[in-house]
């Protein structure tokens, strides 16, 4: 289903979203900065413009989350009490780079044992995606097979063009939004059908180089013992700004908290594999004791193990990674530097 | 889409412990203790598989992976040997008889003990590692009409550290079952084998594997071999045994990766393509080749 | 102006480099306005070094300890040539002091600096992403994606520690390689000085102090950027932050406005004495947390207190760790 929303209707579009569930969406903050937050004025909504660096990833997989609280008992014995999140809500302005990446993540956490934390968000989570017009100098989602209008994994899909907004209408979850929300929208015209692929090829263009990823596809772990980690690892401070801003890292750390003698929870925080700490055994020995090995099993996660345990890269080319990096490492110069060692070998 | 008030609750979430209660403790060494620990009815495995693990947790402490040393399917009771070496595992030394621990499991793959029907059993252990074999040793006891041989061979850093005393005199004194230890270092008192656990795989050791090398006929894929220590010693074993061509698909080696969640989504023991803890912590040597040294 | 550092900088390397040798300095990345560091072992290597108002990173925290058992190829015998701004040069004499590492092994190439530029500042002022970015004498030019181009002053896109005179000086060391004109630049130093107005951080209180960093540091993410990137960080593996099984557990990893003031808090105390002033914390953090100004509260406070500043001389004892016999306890 497709629809016209009119430049002058946003606002009130925006207003019935509001209504209907927690609304989530870029909005500018106290210091400047855009990023995805729940909006108390809908007018405070800065969709267009670059990307926000933090991803809407922690809406369905926040930095901090609490997995059961307990009460012990005297005898050591503990009553939980598990505490899911289910309010439902609306995040509006995903970009496809965080559509995909969100659609990684719910992957990631279906498979095998599931993860009902984000799997219960994400039941109640309307996702309504925004097609990219303003990509930054680091973005190269083509490279890894998306692109700036990709609706992958969004219920709704919106996109600007310069008389009207297009809103395409793509999950059950979707319609039954857009069902509640009396005659703003419009029929959409044949002739709309143009719209996202024109968008598509102006963004594009815009995006500073394309490496083809999906032709090595699967063999990129041929590049494992080659010597192109090194000359990035000794540049990287081994921080995890990278990871933390990703929208597609998903490692964390649990730990348990005594709030009384009686009372705590158990919790668990985003964790990064940048740190010596990660891949530390209680022997003492280190697996990834090097900033190389650390950094490569970064990359080689995000290019080749994802692909090996659900054949998707978990990159999507959102660029975070180098938008953070405080070293100026570039991600699109270390997967040129893998396409030419998987496709050509070492010099 | 409503908003309601309703607190949810899931009734399968994999990060939620269930408490079973301690029956009995006892001391190994003076860093290991045991613990048995009964079962509650809804909490019995579906099916438990030898070299599985358990998180267990205290609640306000943490949590930490350990391997179960037997699962009686008759009492369903659990026997769990801990050693102390971190925060969770001192606090689990000091509880006592009737005391509950938190427990999520079983995690992992296990030793694919279907497919060592009619084959012997070598066992290589060093210090804790013995704790996993166990399982198999107790499994084999169960069902011996349908193995092999089974040889145990045990390395531990000194005298003190031997665990399963009194069960090893048992089992050897059962039919088809040979038992070796070694320690690290001479010792006085010590009359027995003396160097790292990998000597018993050295067909030039005099005391070596009975299985692998004295048999009249030794042939090795009617073998397998079991290995769980640390890094630094199931590489010298496996050293040993591709001097000897043992097949790679019929040694299986025990990973211990640094594990938070047990099922594959916390991302610590990730190591290639796999998480350790669910598509491990048994590998096999041929899978093993496959996987990068990141462990 | 720079441009003639940089070809200075090269020329000096080629007569000084001797095989085996390491050179630590900038080099080009791929995006506009972004250097990074370069690692060099080959004299052709040399023509690649950079040197402009881009070169950002501090290239100090490459020679501690555990940084060069990571970067060095084994065995390695040679000198360390390695490229600073002043205000990095007093990072490595802290690197020194904190015997880091030895000065035997390293040759300190000091270059005249006017200022860098606080990328991230300008590229807020563009509407789209930026293409290309240059520098003159006094302007920084850019392009966007749309072809549009963007003017700015260099003088108001310093970073926040270059804005400070202080940071600037030279510290007291015979050892070192001046690029650039020296004495001119010490003048331009005492200009500096005699212009030099208040910044926040000097006329700070107590009270203010503990607003600002409840107003900011809530926004932090603890990707821990700021304590990889400081100098003056060595503990590296061992960081009390990084440990919490052997050691008391100073902060919960749970990530609560609390926790990370404590984290902060923690930072703050412990590396007062050994900063320098240099601003990486600043500078490294993606969320743009003004650190430096905190930093530079507690080197106030280490210098009223103690009268020392770190990164000065090359073997200062650390004020808060040793004792004099005699000494007045404070």
């Amino acid at each position: 289903m497709r629809k016209r929303l009119k430049i002058n209707n946003l606002q009130a579009f925006l207003q019935e979203l509001q209504k209907q569930a927690t609304l989530i969406a870029p909005v500018k903050t106290d210091a400047g900065e855009r990023e995805f937050r729940p909006v108390e004025q809908v007018a405070d909504i800065v969709l267009e413009g670059s990307n926000p660096l933090r991803s809407p990833k922690e809406y369905l997989f926040p930095q901090m989350e609490t997995l059961y609280t307990f009460h012990l008992q005297k005898d050591g014995k503990a009553t939980l009490k598990e505490t899911l999140h289910n309010e439902p809500q609306i995040i509006l302005g995903i970009r496809p780079c965080d559509l995909h990446a969100i659609a990684y993540v719910k992957e990631f956490y279906s498979t095998t044992h599931q993860d009902v934390y984000v799997l219960e968000k994400w039941k109640h989570t309307i996702l309504i995606g925004w097609a990219c017009q303003n990509p930054l100098n680091t973005c190269f989602c083509t490279s890894v097979g998306n692109s700036p209008v990709d609706s992958k994994g969004a219920d709704i899909m919106m996109a600007k063009t310069d008389s009207f907004y297009l809103v395409e209408v793509l999950t059950v979850k979707g319609k039954d939004l857009i069902e509640k929300i009396p005659s703003l929208l419009e029929d959409s015209p044949e002739a709309d059908n143009e719209v996202l692929p024109s968008i598509q090829k102006q963004t594009e263009s815009m995006i500073r180089e394309k490496v083809d990823l999906l032709s090595i596809k699967g063999r990129i772990d041929s590049a494992y013992s080659s010597s192109i980690w090194k000359s990035y690892s000794d540049v990287c401070i081994a921080c995890g700004a990278c990871t933390f801003n990703c929208p597609t890292c998903t490692c964390f750390d649990s730990a348990d908290l005594l709030e009384t003698c009686q009372d705590g929870c158990r919790y668990r925080t985003w964790d990064t594999c940048q740190n010596y700490a990660f891949t530390l055994h209680a022997s003492g020995h280190n697996p990834r004791a090097t900033r190389e090995a650390r950094l490569r099993q970064r990359v080689m996660h995000k290019y080749q193990y994802s692909v090996e345990q659900l054949g998707l890269f978990s990159c999507t080319g959102c660029g975070r990674c180098t938008r953070s990096c405080p070293v100026n490492i570039d991600m699109v110069s270390i997967i040129k530097d893998i396409k030419e060692v998987v496709d050509h070998g070492e010099e | 889409m409503e908003k309601n008030k309703k607190i949810p609750s899931s009734t399968n979430n994999p990060y939620l412990p269930f408490f079973a209660s301690i029956r009995e403790v006892g001391q190994q060494t003076s860093t290991v203790k045991h613990f048995l620990v009964d079962l509650p009815k809804e909490n019995y495995p579906e099916k438990f598989i030898p070299g599985q693990f358990y998180q267990l947790s205290i609640p306000g402490v943490g949590e930490a992976p350990i391997s179960v040393s037997d699962y009686d399917p008759i009492n369903h009771t659990l026997l769990f040997c801990i050693a102390k070496t971190g925060v969770v595992t001192s606090q689990i030394h000091t509880l006592q008889k009737g005391d509950y621990l938190g427990l999520r499991g079983p995690f992992g793959n296990g030793f694919p003990m279907d497919t060592f029907r009619g084959k012997n059993i070598v066992l290589v252990a060093g210090g804790i590692g013995l704790v996993p074999l166990r399982s198999v040793v107790e499994d084999y006891f169960r069902n011996q009409d349908q193995y092999g041989e089974l040889e145990i061979l045990f390395g531990a850093r000194n005298s003190q550290e031997i665990i399963y005393r009194e069960e090893m005199k048992q089992w050897r004194l059962k039919k088809k079952t040979t038992c070796k230890i070694t320690i690290d270092k001479p010792e006085k008192g010590w009359d027995g084998n003396v160097g790292f656990v990998c000597n018993l795989v050295d067909k030039s050791y005099c005391d070596c594997s009975e299985v692998l090398f004295h048999h009249t006929s030794p042939d090795q894929t009617n073998t397998v071999i079991l290995v769980v220590g640390p890094p630094v010693m199931f590489q010298s074993i496996l050293n040993n045994l591709s001097t000897i061509h043992f097949p790679d698909d019929l040694v299986y080696v025990s990973l211990e990766n640094h594990m938070k969640c047990g099922i594959g989504k916390c991302g610590h023991c990730n190591c290639g393509g796999k998480y350790v803890c669910q598509d491990g912590p048994i590998f096999s040597w041929k899978e093993l080749k496959t996987l990068e040294k990141e462990y | 102006m720079k441009k003639q550092i940089e070809q200075n900088v090269q020329q000096l390397l080629t007569q000084i480099w001797k095989p085996g040798d390491l050179i630590i300095a900038w080099k080009n990345a791929s995006l506009p306005g972004h250097r990074t560091p370069a690692f060099l072992y080959r004299k052709e290597d040399i023509q690649d070094i950079v040197f402009d108002s881009f070169c950002d990173i501090s290239l100090a925290k490459y020679l501690n300890e555990r940084n060069r058992q990571e970067i060095l190829p084994p065995h390695f015998k040679g000198k360390i040539h390695i490229v600073c701004k002043p205000c990095d040069a007093k990072s490595v004499m802290q690197t020194f002091s904190d015997q880091q590492i030895s000065e035997t092994l390293v040759n300190l190439i000091v270059v005249a600096c006017d200022g860098i530029i606080d990328r991230k500042k300008i590229e807020k002022h563009c509407d789209q992403s930026i293409v290309d970015m240059q520098e003159t004498d006094f302007q920084i030019l850019c392009t966007d994606i749309s072809g549009k181009e963007y003017v700015f002053e260099k003088r108001e896109s310093w970073l926040r520690k270059c804005e400070d005179a202080r940071n600037c000086d030279l510290p007291y060391y015979y050892g070192y390689y001046f690029v650039g004109d020296e004495k001119e630049y010490r003048t331009r130093l005492k200009h500096r000085y005699q212009t030099h107005k208040k910044l926040p951080q000097d006329t700070m209180s107590p009270k203010e102090l503990q607003q600002k960093i409840h107003q900011e540091l809530s926004r932090c993410i603890r990707c821990n950027a700021c304590r990889n990137i400081c100098p003056a960080c060595f503990c590296s593996d061992q960081c009390v932050f990084d440990k919490p099984k052997e050691r008391a557990k100073l902060v919960e990893n749970q990530v609560t406005t609390e926790n990370t003031i404590l984290y902060h808090m923690i930072r703050f105390h412990h590396i007062a004495p050994n900063c320098t002033g240099c601003g990486e914390c600043e500078r490294a953090c993606p969320k743009d947390i003004p650190l430096h100004i905190f930093f530079e509260y507690f080197n106030r406070c280490m210098e009223e207190e103690f009268g020392y500043k770190p990164g000065k001389t090359n073997d200062e004892r650390q004020k808060l760790l040793s004792y004099n016999l005699g000494e007045d306890l404070v």
